[in-house]
């Protein structure tokens, strides 16, 4: 059945903290949000078309590198405020070209809203840093409040210390 | 701009995988030389292996690549196996072979129509070429859900599949659960032969390589999931020695090392792989290439969709004889106790030939690997085949000369992230 949200995590939990996009999206799935379908790992664009095609909403959380960062920051944005960076590839998923395929074929979803953390440390290793992982609860609930689900969001708040690993 | 010297540059080559840049000389009208800059920082693979337990190098190598993941476990597992003596189940082998069609399906269906087919049809990406023609790309999008299905079913999950272990797998699936499948595999069997004949009737430019073919092999089987090593010119020779004949050395331009067989410039690939074995075909596959006007051997690079094209057609054919004959194993692994030794894996990824070898001490971990991916072995070839290229078409201006280069590389669907990801193009005329 095609569920009505699907969040997406972006990102590699092997560096560091470009892992806070399936971080956020765990403590979204820990919620068990009906109708909301979530997403990590996914490294190609047909993937995601294929994900999203019918969906009413999706949230796309991942780390974004800004101008002037301050780690741990959490920022809503839609893909208007994107510009497409890279052209498609198989190897990578840029969320503004692969909505731009979508278009093309029909295939995209109903909108879709980015939330945005800024990372400290995208080296190579498990685990989030101090500031990062920090702001989680602030991302998770601000997901949870795109989904529709304001009272979720608070709840989300006090359980995502649960799900989340600990910082290394 | 210095007088003299003329030097374009256009950033970010679109539609292949990683980040290179191709640098060709021109002096007086001559090619002075062409290399394929890798410049990805190397990663380290085989560094960060030693001292790693023998059971961990199919989960680890796996990720060295999202879009061939089973590729390097399964060389992986078959590489550990060899070093410990041990033999998997034949149902086992089975099963690896079907998730390797569920890889093949969607890497072939990701290069076809996202990357390779606007080349034919002269758009610039996918996204152009969408408007046009929806529901080729509505094509693709199903062949790639199906081959992601498979891999989901058998693997665990589509992407990294989790399921895989030395020895076999953690579970494996009922009769049901693949049976489940055979429906979307029927419909993709004809969105399969529909594919060869869309690429059948694209125009190929003139171009025959001269490399030796280096593929695995099988006694009736379309090489997949394991094989012996075969050759076009030189005599195969046994997987043990594939470090006597492949021999890696490193080059200045490139974070990437280069091969050799037996000294000389090889290719592995679709290209290889099907000159080698297209016997081995199902009826459907060969008649599919027969229509679309493949040869028993095939040396047109540009032709390499075709060729990508029927080996989808032989991965669902595959996936579903695997299927209908599927016994499920009386158990899902056989135990695989380390003991010191040397051992030797090879599997067919979507770009070739993939060679894993691993030397485990008495203490049960890895004291030294080697991986050998198919990207790396290709990029003398490449280079070569540019050389060609550009030598035959002095009279196109830059841009052109660039396209056509693009051209030439993503034919070999080379994966730079495997190899070591996005090519900048410098032509330096003088």
């Amino acid at each position: 059945m095609t569920p009505r949200v699907v969040v997406v995590g972006l990102g590699n939990p092997y560096r560091r903290d470009d892992g806070v996009g399936p971080a956020v999206a765990a403590a979204i799935e820990a919620l068990g949000l009906e109708g909301v379908r979530v997403l990590t790992g996914i490294t190609d664009p047909m993937t995601m078309l294929l994900a999203w095609t019918g969906v009413a909403r999706v949230v796309v959380v991942d780390a974004a590198v800004t101008a002037a960062p301050v780690p741990g920051r959490v920022r809503r944005c839609t893909v208007a405020d994107l510009s497409a960076t890279r052209a498609l590839s198989s190897h990578g998923v840029d969320v503004v070209a692969a909505l731009a395929l979508g278009r093309a074929l029909g295939r995209e979803p109903g909108d879709v809203v980015m939330v945005t953390v800024e990372p400290s440390d995208t080296g190579h290793g498990l685990g989030l840093s101090a500031e990062v992982a920090a702001a989680v609860p602030c991302a998770t609930a601000a997901v949870a409040r795109e989904i529709g689900a304001a009272a979720v969001a608070r709840a989300a708040v006090r359980s995502v210390d649960t799900v989340l690993p600990a910082p290394q | 701009m210095t007088t003299g010297v003329r030097t374009l540059t256009v950033g970010t080559l679109t539609r292949v995988e990683g980040e290179g840049a191709l640098h060709v000389r021109l002096r007086g009208g001559e090619l002075q030389g062409v290399e394929l800059n890798i410049y990805e920082p190397p990663r380290f693979f085989e560094a960060f292996l030693r001292g790693r337990a023998h059971t961990e190098p199919p989960d680890l190598t796996a990720r060295v690549c999202g879009i061939c993941p089973v590729a390097y476990q399964v060389s992986a597992c078959n590489a550990i196996e060899d070093a410990c003596g041990i033999e998997v189940d034949p149902s086992v082998v089975e099963l690896r072979r079907l998730l390797y069609c569920g890889e093949w399906l969607h890497s072939h269906a990701l290069h076809v129509y996202l990357l390779h087919a606007p080349d034919f049809l002269g758009y610039p990406d996918a996204i152009a070429m969408a408007r046009d023609h929806r529901a080729a790309l509505e094509r693709g999008l199903a062949l790639k859900k199906a081959g992601n299905r498979l891999m989901d079913v058998v693997g665990g999950r589509a992407i990294h599949p989790i399921n895989v272990r030395l020895g076999g797998f953690y579970s494996v699936p009922t009769r049901g659960e693949l049976r489940s499948l055979s429906d979307e595999l029927r419909y993709a069997l004809d969105d399969a032969l529909a594919t060869v004949r869309w690429v059948g009737t694209f125009d190929f430019p003139d171009f025959e390589l001269d490399h030796e073919f280096l593929a695995l092999t099988g006694p009736r089987r379309y090489p997949l999931e394991n094989g012996a090593i075969g050759r076009s010119a030189g005599p195969p020779f046994p997987l043990a020695e594939f470090s006597d004949h492949v021999v890696e050395s490193q080059v200045s331009h490139s974070t990437a090392l280069h091969s050799a067989l037996d000294g000389g410039r090889y290719l592995t690939g679709p290209l290889a792989r099907y000159s080698l074995n297209c016997a081995a075909l199902s009826t459907m596959a060969r008649q599919a290439a027969s229509e679309a006007q493949l040869a028993v051997s095939c040396r047109n690079p540009f032709r390499s969709i075709v060729v990508r094209s029927v080996e989808m057609v032989y991965a669902v054919e595959e996936a579903l004889r695997i299927i209908d004959d599927y016994e499920r194993p009386d158990r899902p692994f056989v135990d695989v106790p380390a003991r010191a030794a040397v051992g030797h894996g090879v599997s067919e990824a979507p770009r070739g030939l993939l060679y894993h070898r691993y030397r485990i001490g008495d203490d049960g971990l890895i004291t030294s690997a080697t991986i050998v991916p198919p990207t790396s072995q290709n990029q003398a070839a490449i280079e070569a085949d540019l050389a060609r290229v550009v030598s035959a078409n002095l009279s196109l201006g830059d841009a052109d000369l660039a396209a056509l280069c693009e051209r030439v590389i993503r034919s070999y669907d080379p994966c730079i992230s495997c190899a070591t990801h996005f090519l900048t193009l410098n032509v330096e005329r003088r």
